[in-house]
């Protein structure tokens, strides 16, 4: 693992962070419900957001548990819809909620702040990610300009690691990176490797 | 050539700090996706349409579990909706029951979206609940049982003054408990009657108001470690309830935070989980101390976790609360909404 710099430890020369959350606009998401995900023996203590789409059937009107399922109600649509465990579609099935199944890293600077780096590819574990978005910072903006984008699909099974790299061509002095899955199928992000060469101070 | 390599992401979503200053195990985007044990992400499992074209008009309100069936609920000056039960899950056989309340006759089922479940409480194998045809003018409080043989169920008609219209109740020691109309009070049925709220010595109430900071009410109860919690938009009274009336009594307030949506406590792990002004906050009692206090469990992701000003709606033609939470007992987790408010991730 490693570690995000610190905020103080940007240089000077990168000049102020005018919108540090345009990614995270509000207007931009899917209607639907935080989860919190709690685990006294595990240690976990993780949020994530949960959507079921844009329009206004996307409000969730009502739920409750029976069993092992969850059974939901949406506004405006007289479905009744369930969710049960490791349950996903199949091939012969529609869906019918959110199209979005993705995770995002925070701004990466592999603990060189203000060093200018270039990614040259990546090893990955998982499952049904369709692709891996390498998005950069100019001068410090943060905006999140699309650098390239790696079709990972089920390559070599979902596991490179006893493979050839995937290569990527980005260069920056932050990263973030967006693994976006099938919509349909289960997905899984276990670990992802990044190699870069340090191309020093810009 | 130098690498980087993720292997955790127990970090989960992390809003509250500026990217530069947060761990690189958190996310700055989690979408349909949880962190599991040992840090890796899995996509959640998908919502299907119950089979069999089931579907379920807006004029039943709520959805709600008990005795092995769903339930929904309504009323209207109707005889009868013709509804008894219907199999939701071809699998498992899981049914939901329909608890309608019949106001007269003459009229038409299909206007009954004004319909409003002010609230519910298990009692047995059934519920205690508050409906309305008219968004909350006219009341009617029936308590619903099943027939587990026949799927169908019969409600009788509480009828007792004493016993508040407010919806915002909670069942336990043989009682239920309810907040007041005016919010200043809570109510108790006799022990065993939810019909029954006035035998002196036995249903009463209990004087919460005396142990208010000024301009208070009470909006949410739950149940923490055998204690009635009853919620304020800015304290919690913690209350020992007994079978006994003389058995109850004040024990203990957290200051400083409470909430304002009922539907948001959820007890889960033994704490109890609730969406305060400031996000959503755990009461719990922590290892080095004796006594409960609150824990900002939602801090990061409080960015957009905003309580809405009102703590009502409008939805499929009637009033819904703004806030609903669940204990997701499968997937192990704690979801709070605020539909149409919240749009972010």
């Amino acid at each position: 693992m490693f570690a995000s710099a610190a905020f103080t430890s940007r240089p000077f020369s990168s000049g102020q962070i005018p919108a540090r959350q345009t990614l995270l606009a509000a207007t931009n998401g899917e209607y639907g419900w935080s989860a919190w995900t709690y685990s006294k023996t595990a240690k976990l203590n993780a949020w994530a957001w949960h959507g079921l789409g844009v329009t206004g059937t996307a409000n969730i009107n009502a739920w409750s548990q029976l069993g092992n399922s969850v059974y939901l109600r949406r506004d405006g649509d007289q479905s009744l819809y369930l969710m049960q465990p490791d349950v996903y579609f199949l091939a012969s099935e529609t869906n019918s909620e959110s199209q979005a199944v993705y995770a995002e890293t925070q701004w990466l600077d592999f603990g060189k702040p203000g060093d200018l780096k270039a990614l040259t590819g990546i090893d990955f574990d998982g499952l049904n990610v369709v692709r891996v978005e390498v998005y950069v910072s100019v001068d410090g903006d943060r905006s999140g300009t699309l650098a390239d984008t790696i079709q990972v699909g089920d390559s070599q099974g979902g596991w490179t690691y006893s493979g050839g790299i995937l290569p990527v061509n980005a260069a920056s002095t932050e990263f973030r990176l967006r693994f976006v899955g099938d919509p349909n199928l289960e997905v899984q992000v276990n670990r992802l490797s990044l190699y870069f060469d340090d191309l020093g101070q810009v | 050539m130098p690498r980087a390599t993720f292997d955790k992401f127990d970090g989960g979503l992390l809003l509250a700090r500026p990217s530069s200053v947060a761990p690189a195990n958190s996310l700055s985007k989690l979408i349909n996706m949880d962190v599991q044990p040992g840090g890796w992400l899995r996509s959640r499992p998908k919502w299907k349409q119950a089979p069999g074209g089931f579907t379920l008009g807006p004029q039943w309100k709520g959805l709600e579990s008990n005795a092995g069936y769903l339930w929904t609920f309504s009323c209207w000056n109707v005889a009868s909706t013709g509804l008894v039960s219907d199999v939701v899950n071809a699998e498992t056989t899981e049914r939901i029951v329909y608890a309608f309340r019949s106001t007269g006759t003459g009229g038409s089922f299909a206007d009954a979206t004004t319909a409003r479940l002010l609230g519910v409480t298990r009692w047995n194998n059934g519920f205690l609940a508050v409906l309305s045809p008219d968004n909350g003018t006219t009341l009617y409080k029936s308590l619903f049982s099943v027939n587990t043989s026949t799927h169908t169920v019969t409600g009788v008609d509480v009828t007792d003054v004493n016993m508040p219209g407010s919806g915002i109740m909670v069942t336990a020691t043989g009682r239920v408990y309810a907040i007041s109309d005016d919010g200043q009070s809570i109510r108790f049925c006799k022990v065993a009657d939810p019909t029954d709220w006035t035998t002196p010595g036995n249903a009463g109430f209990l004087p919460i108001s005396q142990h208010f900071g000024s301009g208070q009410k009470a909006y949410g109860l739950g149940l923490y470690q055998g204690k009635l919690a009853v919620f304020t938009d800015q304290s919690i009274q913690l209350w020992t309830i007994d079978p006994d009336p003389t058995g109850m009594a004040l024990d203990r307030v957290v200051d400083g935070v409470g909430t304002r949506h009922h539907k948001s406590i959820v007890s889960l792990y033994g704490d109890l989980l609730f969406l305060s002004e400031s996000g959503v906050r755990s009461l719990t009692t922590l290892s080095n101390a004796l006594f409960p206090s609150d824990v900002d469990v939602g801090l990061p992701i409080k960015a957009f976790t905003k309580s809405p000003s009102s703590l009502t709606r409008l939805a499929n033609g009637g009033v819904e609360p703004s806030v609903i939470a669940l204990a997701a007992g499968p997937v192990s987790q704690y979801w709070v909404s605020a539909p149409s408010r919240w749009a972010s991730g």
